[in-house]
């Protein structure tokens, strides 16, 4: 039977930042590091108020408004349909805050808003495949806005994200855009019944999926994470194999993404192992040069 | 259209009365008398030796199916919560409980910003993740959080918090609790009070806002809130639900409070927690026409209208 033609879907419009400088402490609630604690100790770790002290204290806020703002001189927010916000880290110093109703209110966003969390660096790769499965659906309207975002300044030390972390957020817009031009975004999610996903289950998904997208690999540019981008370049030696740079935590994948697309690759193939063994692959075709 | 096929809930077996609670909390006696006599919080379900991992895996244990083939139709876990993060970044939360309870095929992820009625605007994102999946398909929305602090117990003039979790089946095929709309809002004028005194607080316009929600679910269904047979509130208090029903109005007998005394306002689980206790009650009839309502405190209001 003849699949239904889905509509493609494309980056509108992307913007990104880092924030390496250091803002001043904010105000607190003294009871913060007892919090803290509590939330801690059933992991076993101990709240380290050095950490704190040390930090850039970039907050979510901060950090979200300065990427919105650029995408906003660009192009209305207004017409936004889903506004989804994937982070790992903790927004330290507001923990009770609502970053996205904030940033509806201070954008004027009228659409459901909400923020993902809880699966590290797979965490955008969920609320890609949420952007996508609304774009196609025929009464979506609007477009797609996912926020990454993450800051390093935590109430703990651990060894969970890099010490050198980058404060940074990244947004991308996406539409349902008929067949214009511009960078189009596929994705599939893969699992493997036995949980095991080793390097060969994984370059026979990306092979297959690959095929059905008509697209050689000699072709593509694959980003991935570090064991992953060793594992596939000696399986896929016809691949350009870019590894992902994991101080930019939730954001590192897409980073990568957009480096390669910048840099004038026509086809990237974001390949994400999640933690919990889901594969998920996303195509980013560059049909004429990416709005920056 | 949606179906909630399955809800349970779980309440932890500690308590806590509000004037005992007093001083730990930090709240003089006239203020807990407050608490207690006006705003009908009596006794707060305190998870005392629990973790929240233990809460949640109370929940899932009550929902869960026993057949393999039936887990297996849970694509997507919604961990839901009212605090944007309520474990560390790389934390084995949700991830602990999939491996013991046999459901790694799902995706899971938490869900949070819209603080305590986050589980009911998660009904949306199932229903976008729903749409291309088989028509067997579900989504588990999981609730339950704990007040890592004492003073996180306590919104300030508004409610105690109590410590639960719920668990919902949501699906594409059912035969009870049909979704017939879901509204939400997000109020441009209600409070943000982000760090002083810490804990954000509803608006002084939360009462004209919580109606304006509901008459929005109700007028998507061209229904009258006569029509319902029961409201199932957030148990944040009875005061600001006894002012809803003389300023909408509706016979307060729509409103189901009981377990504001018995539990006290358990973040993003009231909804369900409220449904569990009125069908054991036998408050609910099949064919009932019924609505959810939850509030996030930074001015997210959604309503529910389901038939039961």
């Amino acid at each position: 039977m003849p699949m239904a033609r889905l509509p493609r879907i494309r980056i509108d419009a992307y913007r990104r930042h880092s924030f390496p400088e250091q803002r001043p402490v904010p105000t607190v609630m003294p009871w913060l590091d007892s919090y803290y604690q509590g939330m801690l100790t059933p992991y076993g770790i101990q709240t380290d108020p050095v950490q704190m002290a040390s930090g850039r204290n970039n907050s979510f806020l901060a950090m979200a408004s300065h990427v919105l703002k650029e995408l906003h001189e660009e192009c209305p927010l207004t017409d936004t349909g889903l506004f989804l916000m994937a982070h790992q880290t903790l927004d330290t110093f507001h923990p009770f805050q609502s970053t996205t109703t904030l940033l509806c209110r201070a954008f004027g966003i009228n659409a459901p808003a909400v923020a993902l969390t809880e699966q590290e660096r797979s965490t955008p790769c969920i609320g890609l495949t949420v952007l996508l499965a609304a774009l196609r659906q025929p009464g979506f309207e609007g477009a797609g806005l996912l926020l990454v975002l993450d800051q390093a300044t935590q109430p703990y030390r651990g060894d969970w994200h890099p010490r050198d972390s980058i404060d940074n957020a990244l947004v991308l817009r996406l539409k349902a855009a008929g067949d214009d031009a511009g960078t189009s975004l596929e994705g599939r999610r893969f699992w493997r019944e036995n949980g095991v996903a080793d390097a060969a289950w994984i370059t026979q998904c990306i092979y297959a999926w690959l095929d059905t997208a008509r697209v050689e690999m000699s072709a593509v540019d694959v980003v991935a994470d570090g064991a992953l981008a060793a594992s596939l370049s000696g399986a896929m030696p016809a691949a350009r194999v870019h590894e992902t740079d994991r101080r930019y935590m939730s954001s590192a994948d897409l980073v990568a993404v957009l480096d390669a697309l910048e840099a004038g690759a026509r086809n990237v193939l974001l390949t994400h192992l999640a933690r919990d063994g889901h594969l998920y692959l996303f195509l980013f075709r560059q049909e004429s040069q990416c709005s920056t | 259209m949606l179906y909630l096929n399955k809800i349970a809930s779980y309440l932890p077996p500690g308590r806590g009365q509000v004037m005992a609670m007093a001083e730990g909390l930090h709240l003089t006696p006239a203020t807990a008398t407050l608490y207690q006599k006006v705003y009908g919080l009596d006794t707060i379900a305190l998870a005392e030796t629990e973790t929240l991992g233990d809460l949640l895996d109370q929940a899932l244990t009550r929902i869960l199916p026993a057949e393999e083939s039936e887990r297996k139709r849970i694509r997507y876990i919604f961990h839901c919560h009212a605090a944007p993060c309520v474990c560390p970044a790389g934390a084995e939360l949700v991830s602990t409980l999939q491996r013991k309870h046999r459901l790694q095929h799902a995706v899971a992820v938490g869900l949070a910003q819209d603080q305590c009625a986050t589980p009911l605007t998660a009904l949306r994102l199932a229903e976008l993740l729903l749409h291309d999946e088989d028509d067997d398909a579900q989504v588990l929305l999981l609730t339950g959080e704990i007040s890592f602090q004492q003073r996180l117990r306590v919104i300030p003039n508004t409610t105690i918090i109590g410590d639960a979790s719920a668990a919902c089946l949501v699906g594409k095929r059912g035969d009870r609790n049909a979704v017939l709309t879901l509204a939400q809002r997000k109020f441009e004028h209600a409070a943000v009070q982000p760090t002083t005194p810490g804990i954000p607080v509803p608006a002084t316009s939360y009462g004209d806002d919580l109606i304006h929600v509901i008459r929005d679910a109700l007028e998507a269904v061209s229904m009258k809130i006569e029509d319902l047979a029961l409201v199932l509130v957030h148990n944040v208090n009875a005061i600001s639900w006894k002012f809803f029903a003389r300023n909408f109005p509706c016979s307060p007998d729509l409103l189901y409070l009981d377990n504001i005394a018995r539990a006290g306002h358990c973040f993003t689980s009231d909804p369900f927690i409220n449904y569990c206790d009125a069908v054991q009650a036998g408050k609910l009839q099949p064919g009932d026409h019924f609505m959810m309502v939850s509030v996030g405190t930074t001015s997210t209001f959604a309503a529910v209208v389901l038939r039961h």
